[in-house]
């Protein structure tokens, strides 16, 4: 049996190297500077990586059907920018007080952080309309087109700010999108419902591998990865449920609310990637145009969706952003296009198009992330920063390709 | 030793884990002959080749080859060694860069300077010089991208010549030919022959090697069965030698028994949609019945490919003309809508078109079928596995399981692969172009088999080939393409090889209808 475990294990290799990566720069950023193994910090990187991790199960359908969207930084940069500029000149909370005189502060507050919301997301799903007309329709290379966008989004974000800052203090409701925490009660219904979804796949895709009679790994080993998987969430929901420390405040307690949310879209889009048409036929559309189009698919009408969902998506990081940064600033996601970009790859997405998966892409996100925050908490010197991500890039996918030429 | 032998291979072996991919190999090549080497696919040939050329380098394999009475060693660095050895290689997938002339693609690599600069007159005289060395009718300023495949092989081989190659390999070098074209290739390698060089060529088409070589070696499961002159040899003793076993029929004879029309396309013309001045179909007519095989023949150019890819409804824009199914005249715009009215293509290129090679077996079977198995959120996975496994089965295609990719699989396996995709849609109609090109002769029958039973089952087939042989002896009637138009359609008993060679060159002409 331990012969089954090993080999199973050797053959699926490359997905547990990720993992083991990301173990190893949590380990060796522990040991360098204690505050990262701090439950403050274990709170915080996974939000943080949100904006990019969303932003990153949109570009894995990008670029599996073998575009690219160099846009996606600024874009978000200007959704986000547009959310701080609808809350800063109150343009929807004033005609909303005069429509709703009996409204308290408060429901005003929810009420047009809701309309907000909605709007951005239509914003960033507009920009996808446009973006995915001019690839699919016009058939505009997706390289061009999209860093055409970057430098319209450019100066989308300049247009709307007029070079300031805009800072969004009248309304905490909205920044509770990337700074609230959820109840420390509602970690553990999560762990729950983690364990229960993770088991009953396990069975349920063994009952199916049985019925055709396709070969399937060992069940200890099923097992041991869905028990690993609930032991991972039960033990980030114990640490920022921070049990250890009963002296702290309740308000520091819980799951950071974007982190469910990124969970959400994560789980969302993994499922479409392999159980929807249009999931599949991404993917066939960038391991053989030629042949996707001979089987009868659509390429335009999928490639046009490929950049709608990309754009909401982009949309959903921007309203993030602007409620993680507590302001609409000139900079605004600039360069994230490029953390984006790397998440996929690292996660093993083929820039040929045809290969990649969405729990790749949001474990690379966690591995840049991680990255970025460690060299920071080290005192890096940000010059070098970039220097130490470009280099980790260009060693993972160097190791991939060499593994994959031994095994050839 | 009394033969001049150019290239004695003795005792050569090779095992990848788990393959013996060559046991105890032993040929001996005379200098100026022509080599024939044939064998299924897998039976070792490509290995041998690849160790012939430095792909397998010098170490990886027991053995010793001798060229020209040197141990041939060479590293794994680069073919460049093979070549500088003498040894050229031209392969079967073509590898010139469309975008530059043939006389840049003939000196890639190897371009001659005038101090740092290119010195194009020198290149282009010594192209030229080369072309009219070896009677290759190609002008050196060509574009390769403007060049039909005959020429573009023609190049290759040029350029595998302009290294001063004593021995060449051709890699199935008809497999996209013309027979015209063929018969031009031929004549190169009587050139070539006449001028000293040894050839090693290596095909699946046996009655090439009757015109062409002096020698064949036959190659099985890694050995080589025999090497003999060509002319002791038949193309029935050939197939038995190949496939170890007896096959008395290289067509098998089904019991079609064709039915009433159901498939008319009359008058159809269409132009290219990238080049809306160029008409590419100019003008078919054909009737097609039930549980028939119809058979395509015509020479490549002829307008085979873009005219089933136009009644597919992925190429031509149609101009003129109709189609009709069951006496309903049918518009066909696009794949799904060709899909719709049953109508199936399996196209030429098993790879660039017909597979997604990275994806499973079941996704690749499945892809033009979603819809069935699909509601908006959710496809049934079950149904798609089972029903999957089903023509899996019933094509009998040979896997470990229908999860692995289908770019592992050999390439009658993966043409099985493409006409369960197709059968899966309930097609009344299925068109098979060129379906047995490149496939060995164990799987070529399987396809015909199978081709049998579908339409002894009641479907319509249409087949294209390129093999004369093929066509005669699949099809029910043939359909003689000749410039874009359907030149007259023969019944399979008047049909002779000479009969359809007069229509597709347009010596003989059908009379209007």
């Amino acid at each position: 049996m331990l012969n089954t475990l090993v080999d199973t294990f050797r053959k699926n290799l490359r997905s547990y190297i990720l993992l083991i990566a990301l173990l190893a720069i949590w380990i060796g950023f522990s040991i360098a500077t204690p505050a990262y193994y701090s439950a403050d910090h274990i709170q915080d990187i996974l939000t943080q990586m949100a904006i990019i991790g969303i932003m990153a199960c949109g570009m894995v359908f990008v670029i599996v059907t073998g575009g690219i969207d160099l846009s996606v930084g600024f874009g978000a940069g200007f959704v986000s920018v547009v959310a701080a500029a609808l809350l800063y000149f109150n343009v929807i909370t004033r005609p909303l007080a005069a429509l709703f005189p009996h409204l308290t502060p408060h429901g005003l507050e929810v009420l047009s952080c809701v309309i907000i919301v909605v709007l951005c997301l239509m914003l960033g799903a507009l920009i996808g309309v446009f973006q995915g007309t001019i690839i699919a329709v016009l058939g505009v290379p997706p390289f061009i087109a999209t860093l055409g966008g970057m430098f319209i989004f450019k100066s989308g974000i300049l247009l709307v700010t007029q070079g300031k800052s805009l800072f969004i203090s009248s309304n905490d409701t909205y920044k509770y999108i990337a700074q609230g925490l959820l109840p420390p009660m509602f970690g553990y219904v999560l762990v729950a419902l983690v364990a229960v979804v993770l088991f009953t796949m396990v069975f349920r895709s063994r009952a199916r591998k049985q019925k055709y009679g396709i070969e399937m790994s060992h069940i200890a080993l099923d097992l041991a990865k869905a028990g690993f998987f609930t032991l991972l969430v039960l033990g980030y929901v114990l640490v920022v449920n921070r049990v250890t420390d009963p002296t702290a405040d309740p308000s520091i307690r819980g799951v950071p609310f974007l982190v469910v949310i990124l969970a959400l879209i994560g789980v969302l889009m993994a499922y479409v990637s392999t159980n929807t048409r249009f999931g599949r036929y991404a993917y066939a559309i960038g391991g053989n145009r030629e042949a996707a189009r001979l089987s009868g698919i659509n390429i335009r009408k999928n490639l046009f969706f490929v950049y709608v969902t990309m754009g909401a998506l982009m949309g959903l990081s921007g309203i993030a952003l602007a409620a993680y940064v507590g302001s609409g600033t000139t900079g605004a996601g600039g360069g994230y296009e490029l953390d984006v970009i790397a998440a996929c790859i690292l996660g093993g997405t083929s820039t040929l198009g045809g290969e990649g998966t969405i729990f790749g892409a949001i474990i690379g996100a966690l591995i840049i992330q991680s990255l970025g925050n460690g060299l920071q908490m080290m005192n890096v010197n940000s010059n070098v920063q970039y220097l130490i991500k470009g280099l980790v890039l260009i060693l993972a996918v160097w190791a991939d390709i060499s593994m994959k030429k031994k095994r050839a | 030793m009394d033969q001049d032998l150019i290239l004695d291979i003795s005792g050569v072996s090779k095992t990848f884990p788990g393959v013996n991919a060559l046991t105890d190999v032993s040929i001996q090549v005379r200098r100026g002959e022509i080599h024939g080497m044939c064998g299924e696919n897998g039976a070792g040939k490509s290995t041998l080749m690849k160790i012939l050329c430095g792909v397998y380098p010098h170490g990886s394999y027991t053995g010793t080859i001798l060229l020209e009475g040197k141990e041939l060693k060479l590293g794994a660095a680069s073919i460049h060694e093979a070549i500088e050895a003498g040894i050229a290689i031209v392969y079967q997938e073509l590898t010139l860069i469309p975008n530059m002339t043939v006389g840049e693609n003939i000196f890639l690599g190897k371009e001659p300077r005038n101090g740092i600069a290119i010195d194009w007159d020198r290149l282009y005289s010594e192209t030229a010089a080369l072309l009219k060395r070896y009677k290759l009718d190609i002008s050196p300023h060509a574009l390769i991208k403007d060049l039909g495949v005959g020429q573009m092989q023609m190049t290759e081989i040029a350029k595998a010549l302009s290294e001063n190659a004593r021995v060449l390999i051709l890699d199935e070098p008809t497999s996209a030919l013309s027979a015209a074209e063929v018969d031009k290739l031929m004549g190169i390698l009587e050139t070539l022959k006449a001028e000293g060089v040894t050839c090693l060529y290596i095909s699946h088409k046996l009655e090439e090697f009757f015109r062409t070589t002096d020698t064949v070696s036959v190659l099985r499961d890694g050995r080589v069965v025999t090497t003999q002159p060509t002319a002791d040899l038949t193309v029935e003793k050939m197939v038995n030698l190949m496939v170890g076993r007896e096959m008395t029929e290289r067509f098998p004879k089904g019991a079609r028994k064709p039915g009433e029309v159901f498939f008319q396309v009359s008058g159809l013309r269409a132009r290219n949609p990238k080049d809306p001045s160029r008409e590419v179909v100019k003008g078919v007519d054909f009737e097609l019945r039930k549980g028939e095989i119809l058979g395509i023949a015509g020479l490549m150019g002829s307008g085979r490919t873009e005219l089933v890819t136009t009644l597919f409804g992925e190429y031509g824009e149609i101009t003129a003309g109709t189609i009709r199914l069951d006496g309903q005249e049918i518009q066909i715009g696009s794949a799904r809508q060709a899909m719709n009215h049953g109508i199936s293509l399996v196209p030429e290129d098993r790879k660039g078109k017909g597979l997604v090679l990275r994806q499973t077996i079941l996704e690749n079977i499945s892809l033009p079928n979603l819809d069935r198995f699909s509601s908006f959120m959710r496809i049934d996975k079950d149904a798609e596995l089972s029903e999957t496994r089903t023509f899996a089965r019933s094509l009998s295609i040979k896997a470990p399981s229908l999860q692995v990719a289908v770019e592992t699989l050999s390439g009658g396996n993966q043409q099985k692969v493409v006409i369960s995709k197709w059968l899966m849609s309930e097609p009344r109609i299925l068109i098979l172009d060129d379906p047995t090109r490149g496939i060995d002769v164990g799987a070529k029958y399987e396809i015909y088999k199978l081709m049998n039973q579908l339409a002894e089952s009641g479907f319509g087939i249409i087949m294209i080939s390129s093999e004369l042989e093929e066509v005669l002896g699949m099809s029910d009637r043939v359909m003689v393409m000749w410039e874009g138009r359907s030149n007259g359609t023969l019944d399979i008993a008047e049909a002779t090889q000479e009969k359809i060679m007069a229509r597709a060159t347009g010596i003989e002409l059908a009379q209007e209808s």
